[in-house]
Order: structure tokens, then sequence, then C-alpha cells
């Protein structure tokens, strides 16, 4: 037998099911990056290997001059090589699923 | 006293617990035909998370969708937009954690508060029911494509978002052939099989030339990130 929460609207609609998965807060970095920059945040219970972590990043400058290290307890975002002198402006968002 | 409310469900997921907040639906709409972003209100939170799927979804055929979310600020004005499928019409719906809701004072279902007394859970509001998930690794060797990384049975994707992020240019590059130079954008895409029942993820390469001039190099934007699909209810 399945288990989980099951939620049903005032219409009888499922709102949530027992097998879904949610999608739920855990943390939020944004800052600044200028080319040649590395920026380091600390997250700790993030793992990389977690398949119930989820990652979405972004960065306002053209994104293939940039990368994401992850590592136990640690997100590195990088910038390199862009000719663009303007500084960017990047997001890290993390979340459970 | 700690106290809360926690639901793990029988493949081992939590669903709601006391450490988090889920994330609810704070807008849904569909961006037009021949517009290629959705332009957000600049209050919303840095965190938002963006999804989106074809207009109305599909019943049948394929759709390979592009779409990320842009947010910067320049001399004071922020700019958040969620660009997605081109100049095709895409239903989207922007989540937002459950803490920047209000609580009801009245009327029925089940609320969830955490031990900061912050709401965690709303029944009074649609949320992302998330279906399946994979986290995939940008390298430069590999743009983590897959044909079919989720597969559904018959109308199980027939209304399903993804989530707005992974699906863009995964890689660059210029480079020469023969005398000429050429760039190449290798880009990702969300592919919706309907008539498979799969989600899956697709390379799209766009071309051109570059004069005589230009330098070679190719450039990856490489790391972790997570692709989603699921509904919205």
């Amino acid at each position: 037998m399945s288990y989980g929460l099951k939620v049903l609207t005032s219409t009888g609609a499922v709102r949530l099911d027992t097998t879904d998965r949610t999608i739920r807060g855990f943390a939020t970095f944004t800052g600044d990056i200028s080319n040649g920059q590395t920026k380091t945040h600390t997250l700790v219970g993030f793992n990389p290997s977690d398949a119930t972590i989820g990652l979405d990043w972004s960065i306002s400058s053209n994104r293939w001059f940039s990368s994401l290290i992850t590592s136990t307890n640690q997100i590195q975002i990088t910038r390199s090589n862009d000719p663009s002198t303007v500084t960017a402006q990047y997001q890290i968002k993390v979340y459970r699923v | 006293m700690t106290y809360a409310f926690k639901s793990i469900n029988s493949s081992g997921y939590t669903q709601i617990d006391e450490t988090s907040e889920s994330f609810l639906v704070v807008q849904t709409g569909t961006k037009p035909s021949g517009s290629y972003y959705v332009q957000l209100s600049s209050a919303l939170p840095d965190d938002v998370l963006v999804f989106a799927r074809p207009s109305g979804g599909r019943t049948s055929g394929t759709f390979s969708l592009a779409g990320y979310v842009s947010d910067f600020t320049t001399n004071g004005t922020r700019t958040l937009r969620a660009y997605m499928g081109g100049p095709v019409a895409c239903d989207y719906a922007v989540v937002k954690r459950s803490s920047q809701f209000t609580a009801s004072s009245s009327g029925f279902g089940l609320e969830i508060y955490n031990a900061s007394n912050q709401l965690a859970y709303s029944s009074n509001q649609p949320m992302f029911r998330a279906v399946a998930a994979r986290s995939v690794d940008l390298t430069t060797s590999s743009g983590a494509f897959s044909s079919a990384w989720y597969q559904g049975s018959t109308g199980s994707i027939d209304s399903a978002y993804v989530l707005l992020g992974p699906y863009s240019t995964w890689q660059y590059e210029q480079y020469s052939s023969g005398n000429e130079k050429f760039y190449r954008y290798r880009e990702r895409r969300a592919f919706f099989d309907y008539d498979n029942h799969t989600m899956g993820t697709k390379q799209l390469n766009i071309s051109g030339d570059l004069s005589s001039s230009a330098s070679t190099y190719v450039r990856t934007n490489q790391g972790q990130r997570t692709e989603i699909m699921g509904y919205i209810a």
C-alpha cells in the first residue's frame, strides 16, 4: 500500500498526492562577480550527491563564461575568459525535492 | 517546545517537514505567441522558481522547450524575466516560499507552521507537484542529454511542466573550418514526447559565420543543475 499525504481542493481536485514530491526551500545565494573571480558559499547540509537536493543558478553575463563547482557543504561559482568587463550578478538557488 | 508535521511518502520522499518551506504558486499565466519572455514583478523574491509548458499542454507529437529566468538590477531597477519556448505560446507558473504567503483566517483546508511560526504549507495555494527530477552535471564533454529520462504512462506528461533554468546554452564555440570561421551554440532543450509519454533533454545547435579574424575557443557552462517535471495543481 502506498502512503503519504493527499490533499484535495474543495472541488475535489488533487492538490497533492501521495506519490508526489514537493519543492521546499533550502538556501539562496546572490552576489556580484567580475571576470576572473570565484565566489564561495558555505551551506551546511549540502551534498552534491544527494538526489533530493535541487540546484538552479543563473548569471547576468553570457553563461558559458561561468561554471559552478559543488562539494560537501560548499558551492563555488567562477567567471573566467569573459571578454566583458561589466560586473555580473548571479543567483544560486538550492532547494529540496 | 518543538512541534511540526512531517509527511514522507512510500517512495521515501519528504513531502512536508518541520524545517523547510514549501514552494507555492504565486502567479500563473500564458506567454503569448510571438513573445519570447514574460516580465515578472520586480517585487517577487529572488528565489522564485518558474515552470513552463507549451500552452495548454499536448496529447500527441513532440515539443522542445528552451527556457531560463533572467534576474538582474541595473541602476537600481530590477528586471525579472522568464524566457520560454521561443516565440511559441507557453503556460507558466511562478512559485515562491510559503512563508511569503499570508495565512488564512477562515475557511477550510490544511495549513502547517514551522517552529518559527512561519507558514510551511498551505492547501489554499496551488503548488508544483513534482513527478520526476534528475541532477545533471554539465562538463566540457557532456551536456547530459537523454532522449527520455522520464518514462510515464498514457497521458502522464500531457499537462506537465518543467522547471526553467537548465534549458539554455550549455556550450559556445568559435571554430575554423577550411579558411573560414564559425560560431556554434550548443543548446539544451526539454523534450516533451507526448506520443511516447516521455520527458527528455535534447541538444540543438545554432551555427553561423564569423569574420576570418575571430579567435577560436570553446567555453562551457559547467556545473550541476536539476531538471524537474511535474504538474501545477
